[in-house]
């Protein structure tokens, strides 16, 4: 055990139980993982990526590249999950991962012995030959030995969700500068959040021995905190990391609500994505302790000087029975000197420096702590550490220590500044990259601003957050920032000890060592982004949180053209990994979007119907009767009904746009190719619409209603795409057109009622209207009562070819209105039919629908060329003329039979002249749409065919390769059944 | 995936009933019946006249997104121009009737008293809830009694607005979007808790 006997933000009253690789141990409330697998003496927590070295925990936050191990099991399982930000709960169940059979002998660790052929660029050159040989052995078997844990591949049992908060100054970060930052804001009276990844608040101040306002830093944390909570205008948001910075002062977070319980209270999500509009945002994220490149610097028990210290003080851990620390600058001597403070036994402080300033050479002698200036750790030993070795320019030495704390320096977090394009600039006196252009409303403070000394985060704290305050329109608060004594900062820039012996390495995810820079460089991957992709540096969970900086100043040495010149990566969201889950929130499985009950659904259901998703809508797709075999019988049935008595569907489905206006005639000209302000009130028309340029958008027929007064309908995929386009044309094109939208989508059920028998069905349910032929003629239009009274626009309309009806009225009459249609229609067999039976009648009939408007065809090609009117201009006239558009061996629309007519045909088969091989070059069309006919016996399809119209009667080759099929048919009309349209008329 | 919803399907209403925690309602919602409703859209360059004339006649239009309620009616601003108008204890033909003759030529109307749902939130926990959805500031200080918005919740159109300082807010939704906007409504509430009633018993 190498718990401290006494200190650390822990309740050492309570006990956690947990298992690590089956094995059972024990930590406190207050602990993570980390701290609690350090605290049971585990130091061998993974296996690396690529040679699979043995690997302990690095840091003590999120930029962990070590520790990932997969968290639960089961249905909760989560690979890659860094210990040092996993907090202990009872219960927990935790694995390593990339070893096997075991974590202390892992038969891919001989990868370590191959490293001399495993250096950057391996892949590339060595897996190129045969090619066929990459996606089936290679790939596969690089992706098994180099992956980290694996997926639970269960139903995730949890919630997520969203949310949005609003607020004048969002403060990330929670450390000196972020607490300082929130008070001054918050006691302007500005609406505060203060948002922080821990679950604790305080950052590098529950690691630190200072004094705030003459108390310990802890107090201060604790009064800030209790403050703040007092407040009704702060909202705290521990376990909440904010992972993107967008456009429009937003911020994406991710909130941990239940990860740190073994499962979600009832009725609790697990993480909630948080998008918080912020008038201002401070960006107090700190500084990473980086670290240092040597030989072996990846044993287990090496990690940051700070993580040193916060498992010392912050938990109360020794990371070793003893340790060292190395470093090039003052901070990292503090961490040191921090840590013996909380008892662990600290055998010397190495600095590359000659000498330490004063009060850091007094406090070190004060302690008792050995320093050795000038030196140099250049090895190190033991599978868990057990020794390094320092050189100095009196000679080496060993020392025997089970933890080595390395600080490189401070790199500042300025992630979330590069979110929109922000460029990180280096300051060579702090050797460090600090915030260039910053998103619009957000300042930085504190150590992510190169601003590293205690005193200077608190003041600068203070001073951001009630400048922010008053930007958003608060007035300053006069109290002052806290003092604390100034804290040293200096640091002599130091990247890597030049020693031979083992690997030095740059990037511990991706197991990325020196020598790996020098390959990149020597084969002229030399720019940063391209030193990232060749080697993988910085690539991951930690996306190089720790090993960017040392990576590019090595390159900087190579090229020589410095690290300024040298420049970042781009830092890109999130910042750090996010859940798929919690991106999806409510939104999953049906949830995923909305689904739209037709008004006819529930009496659908009770029919026994099959529906089927189309867009958002459920619409019935056909009515199964006992004893039919499949959908295709009853389909059948259903057409013959249709074409010999009478059948009836919920068309509510389409779009219905209201439209009023002196204009409106003069505006459907300019949107439908064809002539509307001619139309005669009481009549509908069938209308083609284009886009701008040239292709047909969307059909439907509109009705004139009253002199200034249509009604328009939509095909039911494009009923919000159309009503946009209008709202377009009449906002932007022609804002002098007096002509008011709206949609009438939702307030009227539609019913069509179709066959030879539909208007002795109208007849019965009509308050008395004249429906006979002569007084509601094909396309007319009455606006009447039906069923005692009820409102009700009737359309004589065909979309399938018989003599048909479609009745509106008020949706919530749309159930009682199909109820009494077939009380009406019993007399005549009268049968209800679906989405499938109005494809077959439609296709029967030679109409287009979508398959045919799918945004590549005109209207010529759909055969409707002859409806464009030549006396008018309307949109996408001018582009419709395109010679390409008119080229007359371009497919046009016409039908096909099989010539053996028992046989099937595909939708999406192409058409070959017979003969032609089956190559693009002689592809001559496709078919669109097919359906078996009933009426006619056998299949039938629709589609486009060069010359097609020239070829009726010949036969072509329906070849469609992806479902196997390759059939002679019969080019034919389009209008297989009642070609001269009497049916409809009668 | 919480089984909260899971007997409910997609396709009707979340029924009546309380969801979440035993005993804890930190959130109610009800359907709100017997509202007729109109669009109103000022003709060309008659929103100003056409206000005015509306105002007049006792009905406050204001061309903002507001919601003013009289006894008998609320307008709410939708667009530039643009207006819902609600009357209790009148169907959509008497409201369209009843406009028309007050706004004569400067107006179109169409009645919607069937094309959507409306429903009322409130209680306690009614802001923390919706914000999970609505993206619109609903702090005292931003959006307050007689305020109105015309957003998107959760992939649903809606136009909503508040109409007490309680707070109680009422979200008029389309009528084939009603059920994907409850679902998302009741999973949203359900940690505060939430009686849901007027949706009928499923």
């Amino acid at each position: 055990m190498t718990r401290l006997s006494t200190g650390g933000l822990i309740d050492r009253s309570r006990t956690l139980s947990f298992t690590f690789d089956g094995v059972a141990y024990t930590g406190h409330p207050g602990d993570t993982l980390a701290s609690a697998l350090l605290a049971n003496g585990v130091r061998l927590v993974g296996r690396s990526f690529k040679y699979h070295r043995p690997r302990g925990i690095f840091t003590c936050g999120s930029e962990e590249p070590n520790a990932l191990v997969e968290l639960r099991t089961g249905a909760r399982k989560e690979p890659n999950t860094r210990a040092t930000t996993v907090e202990l709960f009872d219960g927990l169940v935790a694995q390593s991962q990339n070893r096997w059979p075991s974590l202390e002998h892992d038969a891919l660790s001989v990868n370590q012995w191959l490293t001399p052929f495993l250096g950057a660029g391996f892949y590339y050159k060595t897996f190129m030959w045969p090619a066929s040989f990459w996606e089936k052995v290679y790939e596969p078997t690089i992706r098994r030995a180099a992956g980290l844990g694996a997926a639970s591949e269960l139903v995730d049992p949890d919630t997520y969700e969203k949310a949005f908060a609003f607020c004048d100054v969002l403060v990330i970060g929670s450390g000196a500068t972020g607490l300082a930052a929130a008070l001054a804001a918050a006691r302007s009276g500005a609406r505060v959040i203060l948002a922080d990844e821990d679950f604790r608040l305080g950052g590098r101040l529950l690691t630190e021995n200072v004094a705030i306002d003459g108390a310990p830093a802890r107090d201060f944390v604790a009064r800030a905190e209790a403050e703040l909570s007092s407040l009704p205008n702060v909202r705290l948001m521990p376990r909440t990391t904010v992972f993107g910075a967008y456009d429009g002062s937003e911020y994406a977070c991710v909130e941990r609500v239940s990860d740190h319980v073994a499962v979600p209270a009832a009725f609790q999500p697990r993480q909630r994505l948080w998008r918080i509009i912020a008038k201002r945002a401070i960006l107090a994220t700190g500084a990473f302790d980086r670290p240092i490149v040597f030989p072996g610097n990846d044993r287990p028990g090496v990690m940051t000087a700070q993580a040193l210290a916060t498992y010392a003080q912050r938990f109360g851990v020794g990371a070793g029975a003893n340790a060292a620390v190395f470093t090039n600058n003052d901070a990292g001597v503090a961490a040191a000197l921090a840590a013996a403070n909380a008892g662990l036994t600290l055998e010397a402080v190495i600095d590359v420096r000659d000498a330490l300033p004063s009060p850091l050479a007094a406090k070190a002698k004060a302690l008792g702590v050995r320093v050795i200036t000038g030196g140099e750790v250049i090895a190190t030993k033991g599978k868990r550490l057990s020794a390094i070795t320092v050189r100095t320019k009196s000679g080496t030495q060993t020392l025997a220590v089970e933890a080595l704390g390395i600080s490189g320096g401070a790199t500042p977090n300025l992630n979330l500044t590069c979110h929109l394009g922000g460029k990180p600039v280096y300051r060579e006196d702090i050797a460090a990259f600090v915030p260039g252009a910053v998103p619009p409303g957000m300042s930085c403070a504190g150590a992510v601003a190169g601003q590293f000394s205690l005193s200077d985060c608190l003041n600068a704290g203070t001073e951001q957050g009630a400048a922010a305050a008053a930007d958003a329109g608060f007035a300053r608060a006069a109290a002052p920032a806290p003092k604390a004594e100034e804290t040293p900062t200096g640091i002599r820039a130091f990247w890597q000890v030049k020693a031979k012996g083992d690997l030095a390495f740059v990037d511990l995810q991706n197991d990325v060592s020196a020598k790996d820079v020098g390959i990149a460089h020597k084969e002229g991957f030399r720019a940063v982004e391209l030193l990232k992709r060749y080697t993988t540096m910085g690539m991951a969970t930690d996306q190089g949180k720790n090993s960017n900086m040392a990576g590019l100043a090595l390159m900087a040495e190579l090229t020589g053209q410095g690290i300024a010149a040298t420049g970042t990566t781009v830092f890109r969201p999130p910042y750090t990994p996010v859940a798929l889950g919690v991106l999806a929130g409510h939104h999953r499985e049906k949830d995923f979007r909305p689904t739209r009950p037709t008004p006819t659904h529930a009496w659908a259901e009770g029919q026994g119907a099959v529906f089927v998703e189309t867009g958002f809508w459920l619409r019935a797709a056909y009515f199964p009767k006992p004893g039919e075999k499949d959908w295709l019988e009853s389909v059948n049935r259903e057409v013959k009904a249709t074409r010999e008595s009478v059948g009836v569907i919920d068309v509510s489905t389409f779009g219905k746009i209201d439209l009023q206006g002196p204009d409106v005639g003069t505006f459907l000209d300019r949107v439908y190719i064809n002539m509307f302000s001619t139309l005669q009130v009481g009549k509908a028309r069938y209308g083609v619409m284009l886009r701008e340029d040239g292709l047909v958008m969307d059909d439907g027929t509109t009705a004139r209603l009253a002199d200034t007064h249509y009604v328009m309908t939509t095909t039911t995929a494009n009923a919000g795409k159309v009503f946009q386009h209008l709202e377009f044309c009449l906002q932007v094109l022609w804002p002098e057109l007096d002509v008011q939208l709206a949609s009438i989508s939702e307030q009227w059920a539609q019913i069509a009622v179709s066959g030879p028998r539909s208007r002795e069905v109208l007849a019965k349910l009509v308050d008395g209207h004249d429906v006979s032929n002569a007084g509601l003629p094909f396309m007319g239009v009455a606006q009447t009562t039906v069923l005692g009274g009820i409102e009700a626009r009737i359309f004589r309309l065909s979309f399938s070819g018989e003599l048909g009806y479609e009745i509106a009225v008020p949706a919530r009459q749309g159930e009682r209105l199909m109820e009494t249609i077939m009380e009406a229609g019993r007399p005549f067999g009268i049968t209800p039919y679906g989405t499938e039976t109005l494809g077959v009648l439609r296709i029967e009939k030679g109409h287009v629908s979508g398959s045919e408007l799918n945004g590549q065809t005109t209207a010529r090609d759909l055969g409707l060329g002859r409806m464009a009117s030549t006396k008018k201009d309307y949109i996408g006239r001018v582009l419709s003329q395109r010679p390409a558009f008119q080229d007359p061996a371009r497919p046009i629309f016409v039908g096909f039979k099989p010539v053996d007519k028992a046989q099937r045909l595909r939708a999406g088969a192409h058409l070959l002249t017979v003969g032609a091989q089956a190559t693009t070059h002689n592809d001559e069309g496709y078919v669109t749409s097919v359906a078996y006919s009933p009426t006619l016996g056998h299949f039938i399809g629709l589609g486009f065919l060069k010359r097609g119209l020239e070829r009726i009667g010949e036969q072509v080759r329906a070849y469609d390769p992806v479902r196997g099929s390759d059939i002679l048919v019969e080019v034919c009309s389009p209008a297989f059944v009642d070609p001269e349209g009497e049916k409809q008329r009668v | 995936m919480s089984d909260l919803l899971a007997h409910v399907p997609h396709t009707r209403l979340v029924p009546e009933g309380s969801y979440g925690p035993e005993g804890k309602a930190g959130v109610r919602a009800r359907q709100v019946l017997g509202l007729a409703v109109a669009t109103l859209t000022a003709r060309k360059g008659k929103a100003a006249d056409l206000a005015r004339r509306l105002c007049a006649a006792g009905l406050p239009l204001v061309d903002a997104p507001k919601a003013v309620s009289t006894m008998a009616f609320t307008t709410i601003g939708t667009g530039p121009g643009r207006w819902l108008i609600l009357a209790e204890g009148m169907t959509g033909t008497a409201l369209l009737a009843h406009l028309g003759s007050l706004a004569g030529a400067d107006a179109t109307l169409t009645d919607q008293s069937d094309a959507n749902l409306i429903v009322e939130v409130t209680g306690p926990d009614a802001r923390a809830t919706l914000a999970k959805g609505v993206a619109v500031d609903l702090h005292p200080s931003a959006f307050g009694a007689g305020d109105a918005a015309t957003t998107v919740v959760s992939h649903v159109g809606v136009t909503f607005w508040q109409s007490d300082a309680a707070p109680a807010y009422r979200f008029m939704v389309a009528r084939s979007f009603a059920p994907a906007f409850l679902r998302w409504l009741t999973a949203s509430a359900a940690e505060f808790g939430i009686a849901l009633s007027g949706t009928g018993r499923g």
